[in-house]
């Protein structure tokens, strides 16, 4: 298993330390040459910077870039790399590592004790503070063995916990949707077109599912409903619809419009198409729309159809003129169809 | 024609300009104790790390 360079910050530590040198440097040069407050001062409120630096930075107050394609993943990530992504903090789990924040703290309170020593601020509590830090050395020393083996357990507790609702998860949505399914096609096993539009509902679902959507989910956004309009047209009509987006758009009133329309026009094409399946492809942006729906059937000349047919005229190309849009409808080279269903929107800040 | 590496470039800059230091010092130009020497060794390591860190994780990135 590759380690994951987006977690490593490549690096990183010489930046620290180069850094942390280039300070040690000025200062020296300062000790030197210039205005010097003191070694008391100067070099415990410095452990104390770094300390207080490696706090905030284990608390999160500090910013942490992320890179490569971790910093443009979307923030909804698929179940498959949901999935990864636990599995890494599984493993980050089960590693045991320095705690950044524990060794800030350190620090911090070590250039505290340094600080007021330096000073003589401790001298008159000398031998009693020397008897407490010697007490809780002692005990540290003891009890260090126990809270490793308790944090352990409880990481371990906590990896269990995630893999095992990992687990249940997957299972639920298996039984949900497939095992459903199945039993549905063994009980429809004399209908071969039953059988294959629910193979085909389970395969939309599954392939939703396994891209980071939820095809149940009601439909908000242009995309999504193009999916849904297409199992209902299926349903419908028979045949298969595929549907291929690119982007998506919240579905507003011209969304609207061009699902209507391209609704309608897979419609016509399932209806037309025969066995041949009806593929439908969905530019999707906040500026403009297009939705190309072809079948690869016997085609038909648009100029020809009858005035009583409203389907094309009305339902598709009127329907894009009064919301701002246009439909062209082609006869493909070959045999077939094609609606082409085009917007465009105002572009949003 | 390849690229010069940085980081080697940097490096022998630092030991040059340390070497310069040293010839000045030997010269009786400038009086180079260790409470110059430390910050000038202590800053070009830093300068060197902190170069080889940022050169790093600019290729990382790429």
């Amino acid at each position: 298993m590759s380690s994951h360079p987006a977690h490593r910050p490549r690096g990183g530590m010489r930046i620290a330390i180069g850094a942390g040198l280039l300070l040690a440097s000025g200062l020296l040069f300062v000790r030197a040459a210039g205005p010097w407050p003191g070694d008391a001062i100067v070099w415990p409120a410095a452990v104390a910077a770094l300390g207080a630096l490696l706090i905030w930075r284990a608390s999160g107050a500090l910013p942490v870039r992320r890179r490569g394609w971790a910093a443009h993943r979307p923030p909804e990530a698929s179940p498959v790399a949901s999935s990864r992504e636990s599995s890494a903090r599984v493993r980050a789990l089960g590693r045991p590592e320095v705690s950044r924040g524990g060794l800030g703290v350190t620090l911090v309170l070590a250039s505290g004790f340094a600080f007021l020593w330096a000073n003589g601020a401790l001298r008159p509590a000398g031998e009693t503070v020397l008897a407490g830090l010697a007490v809780l050395v002692a005990l540290a020393l003891i009890f260090a063995p126990s809270w490793r083996r308790l944090a352990r357990s409880l990481a371990a507790e906590r990896t269990e916990r995630i893999r095992s609702q990992e687990r249940a998860d997957v299972g639920a949505h298996l039984h949900d949707s497939v095992l459903q399914t199945l039993a549905l096609i063994q009980r429809s096993a004399e209908d071969p077109k039953q059988v294959a539009a629910l193979a085909r509902r389970q395969e939309r679902e599954l392939r939703g599912w396994l891209a980071g959507g939820d095809s149940r989910e009601g439909a908000e956004q242009l995309a999504g409903a193009l999916e849904t309009a297409a199992v209902e047209v299926e349903a419908t009509a028979g045949g298969t619809v595929e549907v291929v987006a690119v982007g998506d758009c919240s579905l507003d009133e011209p969304a609207g419009a061009v699902l209507g329309a391209a609704r309608e026009a897979m419609l016509n094409a399932a209806k037309f198409a025969g066995q041949a399946p009806v593929s439908v492809y969905a530019e999707l942006s906040d500026e403009r729309i297009k939705v190309f729906v072809r079948d690869r059937g016997a085609g038909f000349d648009p100029a020809v159809v009858p005035p009583a047919r409203r389907g094309v005229r009305e339902s598709i190309v009127g329907r894009m003129h009064r919301a701002g849009g246009g439909a062209t409808v082609r006869a493909l080279p070959g045999g077939g169809t094609e609606v082409e269903i085009a917007i465009e929107r105002r572009s949003r800040p | 024609m390849r690229s010069p590496n940085v980081i080697v470039l940097l490096t022998g800059l630092a030991v040059f300009a340390l070497g310069v230091l040293l010839v000045l010092d030997a010269d009786g130009t400038i009086d180079l104790g260790f409470a110059y020497m430390a910050p000038v060794l202590v800053g070009a390591l830093g300068a060197i790390l902190l170069a080889s860190g940022l050169i790093g994780r600019g290729r990382g990135r790429g």
